[in-house]
């Protein structure tokens, strides 16, 4: 199975196209457009219930859209399953940290890096291509692991982490399936102010390091705009503004979004 | 390029050592450990009385169920109460051949060809569900199509049923059983038509020192082989079942299977199969015993092992990181029922005499019990396990023989209250890694991965 590296040439912009998602009569997301650029950082913004998250689970497949087109590079992955979607380079993490709770740092990149089902029987009878594989994928993620500074926490069961580092162990846990496009749901949900700041440089780091384009849902005005480019904001499903931090800060659709009607 | 592809490449290339003898150099404690079976089995089997000899049989065999289940229950999650039907069908399928095909274990060809035949009638129909079930995934409306199609299966099913009714003096809805039996059958003859003589021959060619235990292992492969099958089609809906309604899914199988068994004439129907050749004995036994729990130990620690527990923890996580969950649940399934219908053939081939009674639920509940005390997750805690709950009914047995079950229930009852996470609580009694953790280089570091 191809792990998605050689499609990285062919993926290198996820172009979102009009995506509805309906729940009975409920419009989540009403027509919702996007282009993310591998290199770009942008920003998702909206008042609760604005359908940010559920935006997010129509790209990575967990909804497929009502109506509309996902494409990533040339190949259109709407309606796809989870699984399918992160092979093709989308990777995402949680508003509410899904991490593997029981298993240890290390083995939860582990997984990300190695998903491959087939060769049974190398595995029963530790064949010295398992073995090399083995290997090959723990020093992978230990690698990883130290890139984003868990190195020393590797043997650590994943739900003793403090809370910063189990936030940063998902992200690392994205990072492992090699994805071309990186979507985060609230990664500073819960944090508190210092470790906001080195969520901030995280992320820039990530984004210089892999050279991946990353959406960001976040509550946390300050952080959105001193690190997104572009921002796109959800009111009701639907898209309300779009652009650059200063637009958005004077944009009044957005101000009315968030404190209500101007009183006369 | 993937890994495998490039180890055939290496290989070919010269640049590797041949892979059997890397695999043999891999094994050789295991390879010690099944051999040293042959002289303890021998002294064992000479020395001990019948009824301790019995009990460490027994031990064995529920190590067995114990171990696979295991990996089911434990590092899958799915909570199955089907291991007594998955037991039935290897116990069936290993006893019903020997009748038929080799008594005195003289004849392994005849035996592979029912086993071939058998595996392409159950693999057709474990095809044929498996599409019918991707199909209902990919389709957005599932609960549009679903009446449709079972009205179609009903229609087809009625349709065949009477058109054959008549044919087999059978009352309508039972027919299209005989149907399947007799299709069954009819390929099984058609293949003795076609390979029957050069099978014969080729058996006949072999000395009687290889002939016997190579049809042992061909039974035993073939009902492990047939139980899989079963445990895969079990499995599909265990991909949508979670918790106490997978547990009564597998439940409902588990008497499906033993009441399809009670009413199967071939079978022996309630009565069961009697007089079914012995061949098991202590070494035999306990070098499957040995095999068991070195491929699920090195399964349950080895990548699919610990994409299989990512699935337990958390299927949506899973599922976003590119890990096929379906896989994954279906994997346990499977290599857990291969285990527990190997068990079954062992205890067939050991018994002499199977009935479906022995199969019930309380059979399903025995291996559930042993997991869940021995610590879920925990393989060396099902063996633990395994070995004092079969022995604890038999030392009861000389301290109180009326209230040994009595005790033996209560015992249960504090221990989960004393202990709830079970004797090892997940962990292992020894090492899962064969070394410890090694820290990285500080150069590492600043190095990016390759991506």
């Amino acid at each position: 199975m191809n792990d998605g590296g050689s499609l990285a040439s062919a993926t290198d912009v996820l172009r979102v196209e009009h995506i509805t998602r309906r729940f009975g009569g409920l419009l989540a997301v009403g027509d919702f457009s996007l282009d993310l650029h591998k290199g770009d950082l942008q920003g998702l913004i909206g008042p609760n219930g604005a359908g940010k998250t559920t935006a997010f689970n129509v790209i990575t497949g967990v909804y497929a859209p009502t109506s509309g087109q996902i494409h990533l590079g040339n190949k259109r992955i709407d309606g796809l399953q989870p699984a399918v979607i992160n092979r093709a380079g989308i990777a995402r993490t949680f508003q509410n940290i899904r991490l593997f709770q029981n298993l240890s740092v290390l083995d939860n990149v582990a997984v990300a890096f190695d998903r491959s089902p087939r060769g049974l029987w190398h595995t029963i009878l530790h064949s010295p291509q398992s073995e090399r594989r083995r290997k090959q994928v723990e020093q992978q993620s230990m690698d990883l692991l130290a890139t984003l500074g868990l190195d020393d926490k590797a043997g650590f069961i994943a739900k003793n982490l403090p809370y910063g580092d189990q936030r940063r162990l998902e992200i690392a846990r994205a990072l492992a399936t090699q994805p071309t496009m990186l979507l985060l749901d609230e990664p500073a949900a819960g944090m508190n102010p210092q470790e906001k700041v080195e969520l901030m440089e995280l992320i820039r780091f990530i984004r210089q390091q892999f050279r991946l384009g990353i959406l960001l849902i976040e509550h946390d005005m300050k952080l959105v705009m001193s690190i997104c480019e572009k921002i796109t904001v959800l009111d009701h499903g639907e898209t309300i503004a779009l652009g650059t931090a200063q637009e958005i800060q004077c944009n009044p659709d957005v101000i009315e979004a968030y404190l209500g009607e101007p009183v006369h | 390029m993937s890994w495998r592809k490039s180890n055939i490449l290496n290989y070919f290339a010269g640049q590797d050592t041949p892979p059997w003898r890397a695999v043999l150099l891999a094994n050789v404690p295991v390879a010690a450990i099944l051999l040293a079976m042959i002289p303890i089995g021998r002294v064992l089997e000479d020395n001990l009385d019948p009824y301790y000899l019995r009990v460490v049989m027994l031990i064995g065999f529920n190590i067995i169920l114990a171990v696979s289940l295991q990996l089911i229950n434990g590092f899958s999650g799915q909570f199955s109460l089907g291991h007594a039907g998955f037991m039935a069908v290897g116990a069936y399928l290993a006893g019903f051949p020997a009748l038929q095909y080799s008594k005195d274990f003289n004849d392994p060809s005849t035996t592979l060809i029912f086993f071939i035949s058998l595996l392409i009638a159950v693999g057709l129909g474990a095809a044929v569900l498996w599409m019918f079930f991707l199909g209902m995934r990919r389709t957005r409306h599932v609960h549009r199509s679903l009446p449709g199609i079972l009205l179609m299966v009903l229609l087809v099913w009625i349709v065949t049923d009477f058109a054959v009714a008549s044919k087999y003096q059978h009352p309508p809805f039972w027919a299209f059983w005989s149907l399947l039996a007799d299709s069954l059958q009819g390929l099984f003859g058609s293949m003795m038509n076609l390979l029957g003589p050069m099978a014969a021959s080729i058996s006949a060619a072999m000395p009687g020192a290889v002939r016997r235990p190579l049809c042992f292992i061909v039974l035993l492969y073939g009902a492990g082989c047939c139980a899989s099958a079963v445990g895969f089609i079990v499995g599909l809906p265990a991909l949508r079942l979670r918790g106490d309604y997978l547990a009564i899914a597998t439940l409902g199988f588990g008497e499906i299977i033993r009441i399809a068994i009670q009413n199967s004439r071939p079978l022996g129907g309630a009565l069961g199969l009697t007089s079914i050749p012995k061949y098991t004995d202590f070494t035999w036994l306990y070098v499957v015993v040995i095999i068991t729990i070195v491929a699920i130990w090195r399964i349950a620690y080895s990548s699919k092992g610990r994409a299989i527990m990512a699935v337990r923890e958390d299927e949506i996580a899973a599922s976003s990181i590119g890990v096929n969950t379906t896989t994954f649940k279906v994997m346990a399934f499977t290599i857990g029922a291969f285990f527990a219908g190997i068990a079954g053939a062992l205890f067939s081939l050991h018994e002499q005499s199977i009935s479906p009674y022995q199969f019930g639920v309380v059979k399903s509940i025995e291996p559930v019990v042993m997991v869940t005390l021995g610590g879920l997750g925990s393989i060396s805690g099902a063996i633990l396990a395994a070995i004092v709950l079969t022995l604890l009914p038999e030392v009861l047995r000389d301290i109180s023989p009326q209230d040994r079950m009595v005790i033996y229930s209560l015992l249960l009852v504090v221990m989960m209250i004393l202990r709830p996470q079970g004797l090892l609580g997940g962990r292992e009694l020894w090492p899962r890694r064969r070394g410890p953790l090694r820290s990285p280089a500080p150069a590492c570091s600043e190095r990016a991965v390759p991506v």
